[in-house]
């Protein structure tokens, strides 16, 4: 009797031992990571996935980051220390480090075998996948991005007696505007200023620097283009916004465009989609402003910086990760996370134009995603922390007057060709 | 080595221990060596090792060699950081020593209570804060166009200042936050040790006839020596070690005003994910503030009373 109760106890522990590692098997685990900021829009939409995705388990892991920079780093330093994600929330700056560097995988032959994802590029915009090329390989589909456009407020131009931008203005309309704008000022707290910008890579230099017909680096992004006259005519503009036609305030901390924009104190501000959350957030009234493209200087290029979920190269789950990333990319997240979310704008047409019909998006809310047909990309190497720090650290030394304009953007040529010259062939 | 030796009193006669004392002691000193050796130590051997390597943290290190070491000679905008650092930590650390020890002082010398509990609390408050939000609120106090303190400087006639939109100012309002953050706590210190001083001290001096000053110099300076050496040593290796300030406020510039050391060691070991070089002058910084702390324990020889 004694026997026979183990022998089935042991049978017993057997099928439960099997049954653990039938469904360990049959059951993939990924492990996703993003911005804590959004972690718990992602785990909501993750349980949906997984409802249809029984067999894939995901783990969302939130970073606490400001900046797609900031998320760069915290995950390069996860990697560091032996904790590589299945996949992740890379943007443009950090797409190329990691695909150079062999932490990431391209995808093309995911994409040649499986129709369902034909579908989806055939809804996005060809630069937003021409942005997930490294070397001719394709390393993500695009889930979420963002340009640049100018947001005005049409309280503080109708005080100025100024009128509403219109569709194809230049610098010269932009000045003219600026200058009613500032007209009664006198030193004192009721102060207008017509634009204020930050000492920022995407936000502030390479949008005016694209305008201008000027860029940081090369197409190819192998070369500084700092020392290109239009480069430094973009800076000195920015400068003479300051110091000449005292236009804006000088680059300082504290206090924000967006401050000043909600106060009716600024006219224009750069931003991109995610202001229009920061503006509802704030109670400001959408009918009392609307967005357009930067002014013409000598171009109309637009800045791009694009998201995906790349999968990484360690995974030992590409089809599950595979899943994931097309599901982030996909109809249905796109038209209710990111189109709810609202920092960012849907890499999805279909999914764009639905977030242009909510509640609370400008009239002109259109022109965010088509800005993608003149987009070029934030110029984002595999040395972009160097580039971005040094170039920055150079523009804010002309606005702060400690250099001239020319003698900075040397300073910071000479720095960021050093670094490219140092590449591997 | 199967005996440890102790000192015993009386003072300066040892006494060995036998072998069964011995292990106990090595038993009883296993757990903090442990600690010290994986949490110090190690971590140190792995910086020095890595500092040997080209590391972008992706890819395996590569061996380099002492390369980290001929780029940091050559390194002009390490000079810039040490310079800025150098500055703020004699500015910071005279200033809190001077101003601790004053307000201290004063305090000390105030009679009602509540008048001293109320100053206590007001020079404390700013220790309590975090800094990442006392350097939010600073930003926009010292907002050059828009802060609260230029607005009352214009509106009593006189000029905007750019706290921090021009290079020489800026290194100042940093340091000046630093100074107002970090005082209370030496205040607190010296108050302290100002109470424990013996009044019998200052009786005797008193029937002796020393004035206020050959009271102060006399017994008061070298009574809360051992107080000035500790908040100098801390004050010090605190203020070599600068960062948030600056990454808050500033983010190190205009241009590299107010780039500190540690500011441009995490840029380099995780901005520009040149980790080798990042630890190269973690190396660096920590031979710096051990030859500044060696210095102001032997120098505190010549002015530091225990008795």
């Amino acid at each position: 009797m004694q026997r026979s109760t183990r022998a089935i106890a042991m049978l017993g522990i057997s099928a439960l031992a099997l049954t653990g590692l039938v469904t360990a098997q049959s059951t993939k685990q990924i492990k996703f990571v993003g911005f804590a900021g959004s972690q718990g829009g992602f785990e909501t939409r993750a349980k949906e996935f997984m409802k249809t995705h029984p067999d894939i388990q995901v783990k969302v892991e939130g970073v606490p980051a400001t900046s797609w920079g900031e998320l760069l780093q915290a995950i390069t330093v996860n990697i560091a220390g032996g904790d590589t994600p299945d996949v992740a929330d890379i943007a443009t700056e950090g797409m190329r480090t990691f695909a150079v560097n062999g932490v990431i995988s391209p995808i093309d032959d995911l994409i040649a075998k499986d129709p369902a994802s034909k579908s989806l590029l055939a809804d996005i915009h060809p630069n937003l996948i021409k942005a997930m090329k490294v070397d001719g390989k394709t390393y993500g589909l695009p889930t979420v991005w963002n340009t640049m456009v100018i947001y005005y407020n049409k309280k503080v131009l109708r005080e100025a007696g100024a009128d509403i931008p219109k569709e194809g203005w230049t610098i010269t309309d932009f000045l003219k505007t600026c200058s009613q704008v500032v007209a009664k000022n006198n030193g004192g707290k009721d102060d207008k200023w017509c634009y204020s910008f930050a000492n920022q890579y995407f936000l502030t230099i390479v949008p005016w620097m694209l305008r201008a017909g000027g860029n940081v680096l090369t197409n190819d992004w192998t070369r500084s283009r700092l020392n290109d006259p239009n480069s430094i005519a973009a800076v000195q503009l920015l400068h003479d916004f300051i110091y000449k036609y005292k236009i804006s305030p000088r680059v300082d901390g504290g206090v924000s465009d967006t401050d000043l924009f909600i106060q009716n104190k600024l006219a224009f501000m750069g931003c991109g989609t995610w202001c229009v959350n920061s503006l509802k957030l704030a109670k400001f009234n959408s009918e009392d402003y609307d967005i357009i493209y930067f002014p013409k200087i000598k171009t109309t290029q637009n800045i791009m910086g694009v998201g995906s979920a790349p999968i990484f190269t360690a995974t030992q789950n590409r089809a599950a990760a595979w899943e994931y990333a097309k599901f982030l990319s996909g109809k249905e997240f796109q038209q209710t996370f990111v189109v709810q979310d609202r920092w960012s704008e849907p890499s999805l047409r279909s999914a764009a134009r639905k977030m242009e019909k909510t509640p609370g998006f400008p009239k002109n809310g259109h022109i965010f995603y088509d800005a993608a047909s003149n987009g070029v990309l934030v110029p984002a190497p595999q040395e972009y922390g160097l580039i971005e720090a040094t170039l920055t650290r150079e523009f804010g030394a002309a606005m702060a007057n400690s250099k001239s304009v020319k003698d900075a953007m040397a300073a910071a040529d000479k720095d960021i060709s050093a670094a490219l010259a140092k590449r591997k062939k | 080595m199967n005996a440890i030796q102790v000192r015993s009193r009386p003072a300066g006669r040892k006494r060995v221990l036998d072998r069964s004392e011995g292990w106990w002691a090595y038993a009883l000193l296993a757990p903090s060596l442990v600690l010290f050796g994986v949490f110090v130590f190690a971590p140190m051997l792995s910086t020095l090792v890595i500092s040997l390597t080209s590391w972008n943290l992706l890819t395996p290190a590569q061996y380099v060699g002492l390369d980290n070491y001929k780029t940091m000679l050559g390194d002009t905008q390490l000079r810039t950081v040490i310079l800025n650092t150098l500055q703020f930590t004699v500015f910071t650390v005279l200033a809190k020593i001077i101003l601790g020890l004053g307000f201290a002082f004063m305090v000390w010398k105030i009679r009602p209570r509540f008048v001293t509990a109320l100053l206590e609390s007001i020079l404390f408050f700013p220790v309590i804060l975090p800094m990442s939000i006392v350097t939010m609120v600073w930003g926009i106090l010292l907002n050059t166009d828009m802060g609260a303190v230029n607005g009352m400087l214009v509106s009593v006639g006189l000029g905007r200042i750019p706290w921090l939109s021009e290079a020489h100012w800026a290194l100042r309002s940093i340091m000046l936050l630093d100074v107002w953050k970090g005082l209370g706590f030496f205040f607190i210190v010296f108050l302290v040790a100002l109470r424990n001083v013996p009044r019998e001290l200052y009786e005797a001096a008193s029937i002796d006839g020393a004035g206020p000053m050959a009271t102060f110099t006399r017994i008061t300076l070298p009574a809360i020596s051992p107080t000035t050496l500790f908040l100098s040593v801390i004050a010090t290796i605190g203020s070599l070690q600068a960062f948030d300030q600056s990454y808050i406020l500033t983010r190190g510039g205009p241009g590299d005003a107010t780039k500190t050391i540690v500011y441009y060691l995490w840029q380099n070991a995780f901005q520009y994910l040149n980790m080798g070089y990042g630890t190269t002058i973690a190396l660096l910084l920590f031979a710096f503030i051990m030859l500044v702390t060696l210095i102001q324990f032997w120098a505190s020889k010549r002015w530091v009373s225990y008795d």
